[in-house]
């Protein structure tokens, strides 16, 4: 018979365990959440290291969530599943345009008869890609969403048409408003940035940049236009997490979650191009000769520090005869890179798990 | 020696299987038993994961819980997979090993090759 010890129930389970078993999708706690607490109880009571089995109990609550297995044959779990992947494959999109229309804010800094490089013409290249694929994500996600709007029944409470609504009428006012920040600083600072400098701060290792501006108020000018930009992440950030909100409480109608699968799909085809056609032009901006990157205003930068310090680099010019260009990624690219990366991964995952849940809800349907 | 690893690790679930064929056992248990047959520690989300994919196609089921742990044992279903597979691992451990012999057998004899008699 089975080989049980009495008397382990004495050890706690460390807060960390609990989490990590949270991590687990609600049917799977229900069915193995005790046996797993059980289970490192027991790794407790011997002496063995949670810590060591917590990495194992993250991955099993991934492998759960992607998987699907061992879910009981409830369709209206595997609707929620679709749903929820919905989410996973379009937040991500989501999250990505203010990235990539950040980036795109870039310049060029010409010295007498300057000449782009093979890498620099790669990069404008696909800078000019960047814009056709960003505005085909906007209307597949804006309409896409009229769609899944369309689709879904309203229940009390709002939490079905009118919680979507709000959650896309939130960037709209997200975007309306920092530009009229925007518009608001230039307004109050007619000539804009007139130089930056550079100078390490006294007695650290950290570089900090010095910002004059022409004309205008001294103070509020900058203000406005970093509240601008303040507005824009937190902002964006808060319409991401409101229209996760909606999904997680819309009404489990079929129609709603078949439309909101074929903008999933569509989402991440668009996602992989924008982070394929973004991960080109960051790499082209920063494999620059550094001496280029790093001359004329920034010359006093170590290279280094020029890539990883300060983004815009508005004081930028180039050596004669040579052409610079400049963009915000050109200031820790990895990360960048990094986030568009990741970005596409999730937004297909979550395309493929919709698909994949909505067919075994519908068979189970049947 | 070589020291890395050139094929994979047996299969966690092949190892769960054959742990439940001693008889039933909780999680933790499952662990110690694979531990002390194959020198694999399987961490917990391993382990049910993989009771949750055999318990899904049928190949073992829960018993009553005992102190909060669930036991699983073997389905007769299970038992059957559990023979084929090994059927098909054994194929390939005894002509290996049969074949290794006689390589072994080989390297001690006399430069010249095999003995006359």
């Amino acid at each position: 018979m089975a080989e049980m010890e009495p008397g382990r129930r004495a050890v706690a389970v460390p807060l960390l365990a609990r989490a990590a078993v949270a991590l687990y999708p609600r049917w799977w706690r229900e069915r193995y959440g005790e046996d797993l607490l059980s289970f490192v109880t027991d790794l407790r009571f011997d002496d063995r290291s949670v810590l060591r089995a917590l990495p194992d109990l993250v991955a099993g609550a991934l492998r759960a969530r992607l998987s699907g297995s061992g879910a009981p044959a409830m369709p209206s779990l595997w609707w929620a599943r679709a749903r929820a992947s919905v989410t996973l494959a379009t937040l991500p999109a989501m999250l990505l345009l203010p990235l990539v229309v950040l980036a795109m804010e870039r310049g060029a800094y010409t010295n007498g008869a300057g000449q782009l490089s093979a890498g620099q013409r790669l990069a404008e290249t696909a800078g000019g890609v960047l814009f056709p694929i960003l505005l085909v994500t906007g209307i597949v996600l804006l309409f896409g969403w009229r769609l899944l709007v369309a689709q879904t029944p309203e229940v009390p409470g709002g939490a079905g048409r009118f919680g979507f609504e709000a959650a896309m009428a939130a960037p709209v006012l997200v975007l309306g408003g920092a530009l009229a920040l925007s518009w608001l600083s230039n307004r109050l600072s007619p000539d804009g940035l007139k130089s930056a400098s550079w100078a390490r701060a006294p007695g650290t290792h950290r570089w900090v940049v010095h910002l004059t501006w022409a004309s205008g108020h001294p103070l509020l000018g900058p203000a406005l236009h970093e509240a601008a930009f303040v507005w824009a992440v937190a902002g964006w950030t808060l319409a991401a997490v409101l229209v996760a909100r909606a999904c997680r409480r819309a009404p489990l109608a079929t129609g709603a979650i078949r439309a909101g699968v074929l903008v999933a799909r569509l989402t991440a085809a668009c996602t992989v191009a924008l982070a394929a056609a973004f991960t080109v032009y960051a790499l082209a901006i920063i494999l620059q000769p550094w001496h280029l990157i790093a001359s004329g205003g920034c010359a006093s930068v170590p290279p280094i520090a020029a890539l990883r310090a300060y983004s815009g680099c508005s004081a930028l010019t180039a050596p004669a005869g040579h052409t610079v260009l400049t963009s915000p990624v050109s200031g820790a690219a990895g990360v960048w890179i990094a986030l568009a990366v990741l970005g596409a991964v999730l937004s297909v995952l979550g395309a493929r798990l919709a698909g994949e849940s909505m067919r075994t809800a519908v068979a189970l349907d049947a | 020696m070589i020291k890395t690893r050139l094929f994979p690790k047996p299969d966690p679930s092949l190892l769960v299987l054959t742990s439940l064929a001693g008889g039933p056992k909780h999680g933790y248990a499952l662990m110690k038993d694979i531990e002390g047959f194959s020198r694999l520690t399987l961490g917990p989300g391993t382990v049910f994961g993989c009771l949750a994919r055999l318990e899904e196609r049928g190949l073992v089921r829960a018993l009553d819980p005992e102190d909060r742990r669930r036991p699983y044992e073997l389905t007769a279903v299970g038992l059957a997979v559990l023979n084929d597979q090994l059927d098909e691992l054994s194929r390939v451990t005894s002509t290996s090993m049969a074949r290794l012999r006689r390589r072994r057998g080989l390297a001690v004899m006399p430069s010249g090759g095999p003995a006359d008699g």
